[in-house]
């Protein structure tokens, strides 16, 4: 099989999807705004199984007369059965009483899990994380600019930079609750994203050293992006068969944390050859042009 | 040498059968490797230290907190329990298996300051003077019984001889227990402490904190979880069932794009997988949720070498070249976007790791294993074997490739 698709020639229509996508996701980001879970309010978080069906009225009345007010109540699952419930930091004493009352008034249940965090932990994960990427980052385009050039690093990072916010964006839309894992999932789509746009930037890179006179630097690209193209179909594939996986078949936690990634891997695979390498295109041609004119001057 | 390659070829595979066949059915490497508490059930707390008055908190007071902590832990009769320090101030204890964790963890940071007073107040013997505290009945009464190390004796003794008759309080944590009226000069070092134990176990408790001495720091309470086992059992099948059909389909998908050269990838990816596991039992890696993430996205990334390089080579084979040629150049040329690819995730996952807490380190060091053992097997298994299978010049390897 050959193809051969024009994908440059296209390109601000490209561009005009992933602006879009973009601003409807910080728009979702802002408007929306991130579920965050315990891990970063702070908190604790009850996981119950009832032996009979509840009803969240009944677990609210419960909480209430705590003065629990803040407190979430979420079914997991089918059948009314395993309940989440998430409230703010209480004291050991508290929590026993607080499951005494469930038994009493509400019914018969088995702990399954219980998680108690104090917000400096969540404030101090996402602090660290931030720093972990900025570093990332910084590694990351050194790396690019040693082995290509830092054209290449900078396309490759923006690219990868319109990746994570989309994924974030979707994440802030469909409400999923976020925990350390999606902190875990954003960084792994970093890497996934950045590893999808080196392999098509070496492919333009050994063309580029082949180049004939006479050949455009679109048609240049072209060709490169149609040469990775089944490549890039699958791996992709494999991925998200791994991440299917995954999301049917693991339990709870792993799931947010498998969407996110095929959000992220769907992402970083279009944005390789629809956004990274038109960008390093553009920039390549207008800093040719640049120096064509210097030349010209001179 | 085309005889040569197909023995060498056929060998790899019944090894490769034999050791798939050892690890997964003889002696199987998942019943070798250890669990993290969300796949194994219990608690995790993590504490922050903070400091007590006179006691800063620096390594040595940590080390102090953490050598406590583990004779406390010890006292609990968990197995294999761990207690580790993070980042300067923090200090993360696992306990396997305990039914009633918020108790555990009252116990573990409890501090237990004795302290023996003269009749004006001023403190004369202190924890630090103890050499062991022993939990006892006496005349029906439940007793910790005090034995005081070579220098606590000395002062004690003279304490008894200079305040004969007089009481000699004895101050828990600042709380006054008792205070006791001395009858007789003690010369041995031996003291009972009364106080109104309401059971043996609280005796035994008290007398298990002095025994440990008091923590040099406050241990505040940041963040328990706790799993039941079952949850815990749940999470282990759901992450074996889809590590075991992820694997399963990739291996499908890969025969049915490459043929021949996929089952080479096949091999390559079941010598990873048992490189990867094997990594992980030898540095006593424990497996969570997040390390299995972590490994399943490795496995793509191993995936991912071996599609580059088939299509590499399908692309040499394409323009006309010979299988052998075509397998040597393709190679050649997928290296080198492999290993810029495997280092970027590779330093990406060490930054992680270095950087990160607990979870994100256990996904972080899996990718960083995943990731270096993968650019391994790309180079050593796919890359060698796929020569000999194009050295062994089965007739239609040219149709492998180019399908």
């Amino acid at each position: 099989m050959r193809f051969h698709f024009e994908f440059v020639r296209h390109w601000k229509t490209w561009f005009l999807v992933s602006a879009l996508l973009v601003v409807l996701a910080l728009g979702a980001f802002f408007i929306r705004g991130l579920n965050y879970g315990i891990d970063f309010t702070g908190g604790t978080q009850m996981n119950l199984k009832f032996v009979h069906p509840v009803t969240t009225t009944a677990i609210k009345k419960v909480l209430d007369q705590d003065h629990l007010y803040g407190s979430t109540v979420v079914f997991l699952g089918q059948g009314r059965l395993n309940v989440q419930i998430t409230t703010p930091t209480i004291s050991e004493h508290e929590r026993t009483t607080l499951l005494t009352q469930f038994g009493k008034q509400v019914g018969k249940f088995q702990e399954i899990s219980t998680n108690r965090v104090s917000s400096i932990i969540g404030q101090q994960t996402e602090r660290t994380a931030l720093i972990a990427v900025v570093l990332a980052v910084v590694a990351i385009i050194m790396y690019i600019t040693i082995r290509f050039e830092w054209r290449f690093a900078l396309s490759g990072i923006i690219a990868m930079v319109h990746d994570v916010i989309i994924t974030v964006g979707l994440i802030a839309l469909i409400h999923i609750q976020i925990t350390e894992y999606f902190i875990m999932a954003v960084l792994t789509i970093f890497g996934y994203s950045i590893t999808d746009k080196i392999i098509v930037f070496d492919r333009i890179r050994e063309n580029l050293a082949k180049k004939k006179k006479q050949e455009t630097l679109e048609d240049l690209v072209d060709k490169s992006l149609n040469q990775v193209l089944v490549r890039s179909i699958n791996t992709s594939t494999t991925v998200v068969i791994a991440l299917l996986a995954l999301l049917i078949f693991a339990g709870s936690s792993i799931r947010d944390f498998a969407l996110t990634m095929l959000f992220g891997v769907i992402f970083g695979t279009y944005s390789s050859i629809f956004i990274a390498s038109p960008i390093w295109l553009l920039w390549r041609n207008r800093d040719l042009k640049n120096k064509k004119k210097k030349m010209a001057s001179a | 040498m085309r005889q040569k390659s197909m023995i060498k070829f056929f060998a790899l595979v019944a090894v490769l059968i034999a050791a798939v066949y050892y690890f997964l059915a003889v002696n199987p490497i998942t019943n070798h490797l250890r669990y993290g508490l969300d796949l194994k059930g219990g608690v995790t707390a993590t504490y922050q230290a903070e400091p007590a008055p006179g006691e800063p908190v620096n390594k040595e007071t940590m080390a102090r907190a953490m050598s406590i902590l583990g004779f406390r832990v010890n006292a609990l009769g968990v197995s294999e329990p761990v207690i580790e320090q993070v980042g300067s101030n923090r200090i993360t204890v696992d306990l396997p298996g305990v039914k009633n964790p918020e108790q555990a963890l009252q116990f573990l940071g409890q501090t237990a300051v004795l302290q023996i007073k003269s009749p004006t107040g001023k403190v004369l013997l202190s924890g630090g003077d103890l050499k062991n505290a022993v939990a006892g009945i006496v005349n029906g009464q439940y007793v910790v019984n005090l034995t005081f190390n070579a220098q606590g004796t000395k002062i004690f003794a003279a304490a008894t001889k200079k305040y004969l008759g007089k009481p000699l309080p004895i101050y828990l944590n600042g709380k006054l227990v008792e205070a006791p009226i001395v009858q007789s000069v003690i010369p041995n070092g031996q003291a009972q402490m009364s106080g109104n134990f309401t059971s043996l176990q609280q005796a035994q408790k008290i007398a298990l904190l002095l025994q440990s001495g008091a923590l040099p720091v406050n241990l505040k309470v940041l963040d328990v979880r706790t799993v039941s086992a079952t949850l815990g059992h749940a999470s282990v099948v759901a992450s074996k069932v889809a590590s075991i059909i992820a694997i399963a389909l990739i291996g499908f998908v890969m025969i049915v794009w490459y043929r021949l050269a996929g089952f080479v990838a096949d091999m390559a990816l079941l010598i990873y997988l048992l490189l990867v596991v094997g990594a992980l039992w030898a540095i006593h890696a424990v497996i969570t949720v997040p390390g299995i993430a972590g490994l399943i996205l490795s496995v793509g990334m191993a995936v991912d070498a071996n599609v580059i390089i088939f299509s590499r080579i399908r692309e040499e084979m394409i323009n006309g070249k010979t299988p052998r040629a075509s397998v040597a150049a393709g190679f050649r040329h997928a290296i080198r976007a492999i290993l810029d690819s495997h280092v970027t995730t590779f330093v990406s996952s060490l930054i992680l790791f270095f950087l990160g807490t607990g979870e994100v380190k256990g996904f972080a060091l899996t990718l960083m294993i995943g990731t270096a053992v993968s650019l391994l097997t790309a180079v050593s298994v796919t890359g060698v074997v796929i020569r000999w299978v194009a050295d062994a010049g089965w007739a239609k390897v040219r149709s492998i490739f180019v399908g």
